[in-house]
This record gives C-alpha cells, structure tokens and sequence, in this order.
C-alpha cells in the first residue's frame, strides 16, 4: 500500500507542478497571478452585493442547503469531465500503461491533485455567500460553509468517477458524450439563475426556498452524490483490486473504440463560388465544422441555452418589446457565446501552422479577413436567429417586434465579430512567431512564455468580443441599469464605429506583421 | 518455443475493425541480441511494438517478455521493459529532471537511487545544461533523448526502440547506435528496433525481421535474407525491396513464418 500511496501522491504532485510550471514559474506574465485576482475581484463583487439575512439561524440553513446542491453538482461534473480528461485521454494514461505503477495509484493520485482547487472554489463560495448571515454571525459561518462545501465537493468528485467508470465500462460508445449531458445542464442551470437573478429574485429568498425543502434538498444530494462517493472511497479502501478491473476494462473499451471509431459521414464538398480565396476558406472551415465532433457537442449546449431563450421568452410574455431584447436578445446571444464564441476568439489562433499557408500562397490579409468573416458570421448569425425566433415566438410576439429583436441580436452578433476579428487580426502573428520557430532550438521558457501571452491576448479578444456585442444590445434592450438616459444616436454611432475601428486597427497590426515576416 | 528468450510472440495479431493490422506474427529474440523489425509504412511495426509493451490489447496469441506475459503479469512484464516510442511520451509541462524523477517513481525506484539516475542520464545524452528546462521547450531531438532516458531509467532487461534515431542528428544518432550496440553487447540487453533507416538495421543488428502487410515474411541474417531474395551479396535496401515488392510469407529454416 505505501507503494501505492507513494506513486499516488507523486501523480499529483506532477499535476500541480505542472500547473505551477505553466502559469506561474515559466509564465514571466504570470498567469496564475491574473486568474487569482479575476476570481478573488468577482468573488468580492458577489460578497459585496449579497444583502444580509434575517437571522443566523435562516441564512446559514438556506445557505448550507443551496451550497450543498451547487457544490454537489459541479463537484461531480468535475470529477466527470477532469476524470475523463485525465483517466481516459491525457499523457499520464500511456505512461501509465507502459510502467508496472497500478492503476490505483493513478486514481488515488488525481483525487488528490483535485484537493486544493476544490478547497480553494469551496473558500471562494463562502466568503461570497457568508455575508447573507447578519452580523458577526458571517465569519463564524465561513467556514462552515467552506469544509461543508468542501466535503460535499469532494464526495461529489468521487461520484462522478464512479460513474465515469461505470459509464466507460458498459457504453463506451456513449461515454464521450458524457460532457456534453453535464455542460447541457449546468448552461440550463446558468441561464436559469440568470433569469431569476434579473427577474428580480435575490440570493435571500433563494436561501429562504432551500431551507424551505431543505430535507429533499439533502436528501437528494445524499443520494447522487454523497452515497455514490463514499461507495467508490470505501470500495478503493477495501476492494482497490475490483475498482483497478472495473477502470482497465473501461480504459481498454475505450481505447478500443478510440482506435477503431472513424468518422466518414461528411463526404468532400466544394463550394462553387468565383472568388477563389472565399472558395477555399468557407468550403474548408464549414467541412472541418461539419467534421468535428466538438461542434456536435457544442450543438448541444447551444440547444440547452436556446430552451433558456423560450422559458425567458414565456416568462416576459407581454412585455415591451425592449425587455424582449434585454432577455430573449442577450440570452440568445450567451448561449452562443458559450457554446460557438470561441469560434470568433480563437479564429487565428486554431490555425497555428496552417496560417503560413496563406502567406506562402500569397493571400492578401483583407480577402482572408473577409473569408474568415463570412465562414463564422453566416452559422453564427443562423444559430442565433433560430434562438431569437423561438424566444420572441415563446413570448407572443408579434412579427414586428420579432423582426426588432432579431435586427438589434443580429446587429450585436455583428458587431461582436467585427470587434472580435479585429482583436483575432492584431494578435494574429503572437502564435504565429512561435510556429515560425518550432523547429529551432528554443531557449529558456520560450514556449512557456509564449503560452502565458497567449492567455493574454485571449483574454483580450474575450473582452472586444463581449464589449463591441454588448453596447449595441444595451441599447437595444433600453439602457438597462442606468437610472438616466443617455442620447440613443450618438451612442449607437459609437456601438458602430467602435468595431470598424478595432477591426480597421486589427487589419494594419496582422498586414504589418505579414510584411515584416515576409521580407 | 523457449519461455526464457527475453522477447516472446506467439501468433499475435491485431484487428482494427475489419483491418487486419498485424496477422500470426511470431517471433523471439534472446537475452543481448538486437533484432531489427523492417517494413514499409502501414505494415504494422508500430502496432506490434504498442502490443509488446502494453498500450495496446492484441487481438489473438500472447506476449511475453522475461517469461512474463505482458497481459496477464503486467507488473513483472513492465519492470523489465523500456521503451522509446516513435513519438515521444513525455509530460511537456514538467522539467526534464522533474518528469525523469516522476518516472522513476512510477518504476517505484528509490528516492536516492531515482535522483542519481537522472543525473547520470542527464549527463549522459548531453541535457544537463537543459535539466531545469520545461520538455516543452525542447527541440524534437531533444525530446527523443528525453524518451531514451525514460526508457533506460530502471535499467531495463529489454529495450523496445521504435524509429530510435528520428529527428536526432548525425552525431546524436552515432552516440545513440554505439550506445544501443553496448546494451545489447555488454549488458546482455535484448533490443527489439524498428527503424526505416535501412543501414541503421544493417550495422546494428544480428538478425532482421521483415513485416509486410502485417505479417512477418522471413527472418534470418542479412546474408540469409539475401540468400532468400536470390540476391547474393546485395545490400538490405535491394533485399527489402525484392521481398517485400509482391511478398507471400517465406519461410526460413527455424523459424516462424
């Protein structure tokens, strides 16, 4: 056993190590520094908004209730989706199998590596939610909230194994689409809480509900997560042997299928359009699209947020149309941010190598802007109409002011790109350089560097995205959250130049780059 | 067949869907020699070396290296292999010191014996000076000499070298062949070597297998081999290409077609 232990602990310990090498001591801009201080800012935000409770007694109990179901279920959807990167696909898995280490020790040695973070995300939702106890009260309550929370993330995490590798045993063929079920739910839960947040509803009466039917509450966590957590920490403690062949006959079902599972339903298709460069953009990107099992997935995702889209469009029902925009609109638009954004944020940098291909072809920087434009542009702009019609639809809308709420989304869809492009177009040559390079020697924390940039300038495209989208569907929705109004036209002068601008700068920044990298 | 050659397949096979990828492969290879495992792409070197050493299930027939089959003792199987595959395996977020002592945790070597290892490694294939490096770093040559280390750690009774010397240059490549040829000679290491660098297979090994569409057509000394293509005195690049231009399996005396 202490074999066992010891390569366990030496699994997570590489696992941090890693973590740290990455973010922090090869990051000269230290992107683990940056994530601590977004996460601790929005924690704060949140703690400083909660209002304070009527009584330690409800506030804690509500608060325990409504911990115990968010940390139950995120908690499992980590052990699930981690375990599943890291048990059955990451670099660990064939080292694993080349060397006489037992599988328990890898399993022991990823629930371990997943303490701190766990601990760290239990402390965070504490210090937030504590100030709902009134009075000194609250610091008593933090950390009964945090090892609560923790316990429960934890036993959560340990379900979600469980069931990973039953999953991986008897479906493997369906197993992979496991995240999809939990990124399904927790965006229904998001856009939920959404909802509920801007419909009025506080954290104060969410608590006061959850202490409410606070025993179906626990008994139901009990039930998915805690028993089936335990039941896999006492079976690793006294039967590892029958948990080492349950995880070995799921990984070998799984590697199997992985080896054997080829997809040709997409057969080649070639756009017939004159231009010869939109040609060859939209008929590669929309056949890797179609290819891709992730947008499948991501598929999924998006369905879930549009159903969000129709519970908001029936829940204003009757409204002004400016509140259609402020809900149906925006959460149109978030469900594809979070399943296809990424399409707009990483347009070049998906590319790495294959963007010298159009240098080395000659391809001028504003025919492959447009190209790319138009290849993102034209699903997105579908997916998000479909969503706004169902939602407008779901609201009794009528045709006019469906087509109103449709013009300001598509508007700010456009918008968002043109931004979002023009951010993708000024960083375009950051990855690039690195490729340029990847075959000469490299020196100390190049690479490391170059990925703590590249997290930066994610961000940043993250940000011009989420900023040229989100003016115009303010004003769209009426100015939201200002207790005056401000003149519409300039502003939506603005909301238009703002992305032309950054597109128009984006442009110079990537023609200047091919230039210098052309000489 | 003898249970103690370090190296022992018995009608291994391996379909992937209806491809059969490896076919009725038999084969065995004593303690200090190298055996060189030639053939064209696709004709399933890889798939063979990823059943030797456990990454991937064979179909039909067993493995066994030291007498231990690699399926049903993995343990005692894996202690006595290091393999370098075709693409380095490496933890790229790690150092190189740092993923050399994870490795020799996971070979459950002792912490001293561990730490002293990989400086010796280190300095051996010249990456002392890259030692506090992150892997990821690292030119593809570098990685290769990062995968050799990880195989040699536990000090292996059997080396599995898949296309050992790709993307090293002539020097590395020369010090990585007289290392492989010392093993093999000094320590009475057995070397399983898979390489499409037809010379390489020419001066290093003692015999020469050749695969074809999956199945091992002949095995013998290149002279042997060039006695069965009907090419007295040719070089290995003439004998490849003449039994493997149409090949039906040939058979050599002693031993498995």
């Amino acid at each position: 056993m202490n074999e066992v232990l010891s390569t366990a602990w030496s699994v997570a310990r590489s696992g941090w190590r890693a973590n740290w090498n990455r973010s922090f001591r090869f990051s000269r801009m230290k992107v683990a520094a940056l994530f601590l201080a977004l996460q601790v800012s929005f924690f704060l935000l949140v703690a400083r908004r909660v209002p304070s409770g009527a009584s330690y007694e409800d506030g804690l109990g509500g608060l325990l209730a409504l911990v115990a179901v968010q940390m139950g279920w995120f908690g499992m959807m980590n052990g699930f989706v981690r375990g599943q990167a890291q048990l059955y696909q990451g670099i660990l898995v064939p080292l694993f199998q080349m060397t006489p280490a037992r599988p328990l020790a890898f399993i022991l040695g990823r629930v371990i590596e997943a303490v701190p973070a766990r601990a760290w995300n239990s402390l965070l939702w504490a210090w937030a939610y504590a100030g709902l106890v009134p009075g000194e009260g609250r610091w008593g309550a933090l950390p009964v909230l945090a090892l609560f929370g923790l316990a429960v993330s934890l036993t959560a995490y340990l379900a979600g194994l469980l069931l990973l590798a039953f999953w991986s045993r008897w479906s493997p063929t369906t197993f992979r689409n496991g995240t999809i079920f939990f990124g399904a739910v927790s965006l229904a839960l998001v856009t939920w809480a959404l909802i509920y947040l801007a419909g009025g509803g506080s954290l104060a009466d969410l608590t006061a509900i959850m202490r409410t039917y606070r025993l179906t509450v626990y008994g139901a966590v009990l039930a998915l997560t805690a028993v089936p957590g335990l039941l896999l920490l006492g079976a690793l403690a006294v039967r590892p042997a029958a948990v080492e062949d349950l995880y070995r006959a799921g990984l070998y079902q799984v590697l199997e299928l992985n080896e054997t599972d080829v997809d040709r339903r997409v057969r080649s298709r070639w756009l017939p359009l004159r231009s010869h460069v939109l040609r060859a953009v939209l008929s590669r990107e929309w056949l890797e699209l179609a290819r891709s099992r992730m947008t499948r997935v991501q598929l999924l995702n998006w369905a879930a947020g549009t159903v969000g889209v129709v519970f908001a469009g029936r829940a204003i029902a009757g409204r002004p149309a400016e509140r259609l925009v402020q809900y149906v609109g925006v959460l149109a638009l978030f469900a594809w941010f979070m399943s296809y954004g990424h399409w707009v944020v990483r347009v070049f940098e998906k590319e790495r190598r294959t963007m010298l291909l159009y240098r080395l072809a000659g391809v001028p920087a504003r025919r492959l802007l447009l190209a790319k434009f138009c290849s993102i542009f034209a699903p997105s702009a579908v997916l998000v109409g479909v969503s706004v019609a169902v939602g407008a639809l779901a609201a009794g809308a009528s045709a006019g002011e469906v087509l109103r709420v449709l013009a300001w989304t598509l508007g700010a869809l456009a918008a968002g790109t043109v931004g979002g492009f023009g951010a993708a177009a000024a960083t375009a040559s950051e990855g690039e350089e690195q490729e340029l390079g990847a075959a000469a020697p490299k020196r100390e924390g190049d690479t490391a560097q170059a990925a703590g940039n590249n997290a930066w300038w994610a961000l940043l495209r993250t940000f011009t995205l989420l900023l040229t989208a989100g003016l115009p569907i303010w004003l769209g929705a009426g100015q939201p959250g200002l207790p005056f109004h401000l003149p519409g036209a300039p502003l939506l002068a603005v909301a238009a130049a703002l992305p032309a601008l950054i597109l128009g700068a984006g442009y110079w920044i990537m023609e200047k780059g091919w230039a210098v990298h052309g000489q | 067949m003898n249970e103690q050659a370090a190296i022992l397949l018995e009608h291994l096979g391996r379909d992937f869907g209806a491809t059969r990828a490896v076919d009725d492969l038999s084969l065995q290879v004593a303690p200090g020699e190298i055996f060189a495992f030639l053939g064209a792409n696709g004709a399933g070197k890889t798939t063979t070396m990823r059943m030797l050493v456990g990454l991937l299930p064979p179909t039909r027939g067993r493995v066994a290296i030291g007498g231990h089959d690699v399926w049903k003792e993995p343990r005692q199987a894996k202690r006595a292999i290091g393999y370098v595959p075709d693409t380095p395996i490496l933890h790229e977020l790690l150092t190189a010191r740092e993923f050399l002592w994870f490795m020799a945790d996971l070979y459950n070597l002792p912490r001293a014996e561990g730490q002293a290892r990989t400086a010796e490694l280190l300095a051996m294939l010249g990456l002392q000076d890259a030692a506090d490096r992150l892997i990821r770093d690292f030119s593809l040559g570098m990685k290769r000499k990062m995968a050799i280390a990880t195989a040699l750690l536990h000090r292996p009774e059997v080396l599995l070298l898949d296309e050992v010397t790709n993307g090293l240059d002539a020097r590395a490549a020369r010090e990585v062949k007289d290392l492989v040829a010392r093993w093999a000679r000094e320590d009475g290491v057995a070397v399983l070597l898979t390489t499409h660098i037809l010379h390489i297979a020419e001066e290093l090994a003692d015999r020469i297998g050749l695969i074809h569409k999956g199945r091992l057509i002949c095995v013998g000394t290149k002279e042997e081999l060039a006695q069965l293509a009907g090419r007295p005195g040719a070089n290995l690049e003439e004998i490849f290409l003449t039994l493997t231009g149409d090949a039906v399996p040939l058979e050599m005396e002693g031993e498995p077609a």
